[in-house]
């Protein structure tokens, strides 16, 4: 600061020799307050931002893909499970069972195949 | 800050954060201004009273400043600080008196403000010495935006940033202004002399 001002100025002083009446800034608050009009305050609530609006949204998304995700997960499992499980995959006596789409179709060969075995061994019977 | 050395060892019980909270409420906000009012009389005071001079048109800007701030209270949403807002509005409301002034005196608007200093030595409320009133009467003759960052920067010691805030001019300018202001007062003295 000293470094901006002139020599000038430097011999001044910073007083600038005004004055103001006794009291003055006690009276003028006083006197001011009996002067100021009604005012009303609409008192605004704080319009809520973006995030705090799509945030429910957005967690119930995350939650419904979370559900999808452990439903695929558990069924990758599942899947993997019954392909090292044999009884479950229905292969009994050769023929698989698949259930599911087409189900009826295989258990009806199933069927079909155990009949003839069965029709085979009765053959060989009445041979001996 | 840069009023606070006008309130050492007073008003310490102001706290700005509460006040401007308290402002926002209907129930709080007429015993909120009367502290405002009472925190910024004098600050504001001697910074209208270094352009308009006068103690009575002083007093009349000064009351001003606080009808148009406390009318305007709900515009106040506090992203700026308080005191900066309140000097805006002060700045504005003595540059207007003054315009007035001028329009009243048949002075252009582009002229500087001497007529102000002209009744300085007779004025009961100035008790400067004759360097005082040349001092007052060099800082008259500078543009109003001018003499308004010179007395800022010389009396108050304010920041060049907080400076910038209330003017709306940038800092850069703000020293440029007030290396020219310097100049001016100088060239005045010297021709004075």
């Amino acid at each position: 600061m000293k470094q901006e001002d002139s020599k000038i100025l430097s011999k001044l002083g910073k007083q600038p020799g005004f004055k103001t009446p006794d009291n003055y800034f006690n009276d003028f608050a006083k006197n001011l307050a009996e002067k100021l009009p009604e005012v009303t305050i609409t008192e605004v609530k704080q319009k809520p931002n973006m995030w705090v609006r799509v945030r429910p949204y957005v967690y119930m998304a995350a939650m419904f893909a979370g559900i999808f995700c452990m439903i695929q997960v558990f069924n990758h499992f599942n899947g993997s499970s019954n392909t090292q499980n044999p009884m479950a995959k229905g292969q009994l006596g050769g023929t698989e069972v698949v259930v599911g789409n087409g189900g009826d179709t295989t258990v009806r060969n199933y069927r079909d195949s155990v009949q003839s075995s069965l029709m085979n061994i009765e053959t060989v019977d009445q041979t001996k | 800050m840069w009023y606070t050395k006008l309130y050492m060892g007073q008003k310490s019980t102001y706290d700005e954060a509460l006040i401007v909270e308290q402002l926002h409420h209907q129930d709080t906000v007429s015993a909120a201004f009367s502290k405002v009012i009472e925190h910024y009389s004098q600050p504001l005071y001697w910074q209208i009273r270094r352009m308009v001079i006068d103690h009575d048109d002083t007093n009349d800007v000064l009351q001003n400043t606080f009808i148009k701030a406390w009318t305007n209270i709900g515009n106040f949403r506090g992203d700026a600080k308080l005191s900066t807002w309140l000097y805006k509005i002060a700045v504005n409301e003595s540059i207007t008196f003054i315009n007035k002034k001028k329009v009243q005196n048949n002075i252009s608007l582009d002229d500087d403000s001497s007529f102000l200093t002209n009744n300085l030595e007779a004025d009961k409320y100035f008790d400067g010495d004759e360097a005082q009133i040349k001092l007052q009467k060099a800082i008259a003759t500078l543009p109003d935006k001018q003499r308004l960052v010179f007395n800022m920067r010389y009396y108050d010691e304010m920041k060049y940033e907080d400076m910038s805030e209330i003017l709306g001019t940038s800092v850069g300018a703000l020293k440029a202004s007030y290396h020219h202001a310097v100049k001016k007062i100088e060239t005045f003295f010297a021709d004075e002399d």
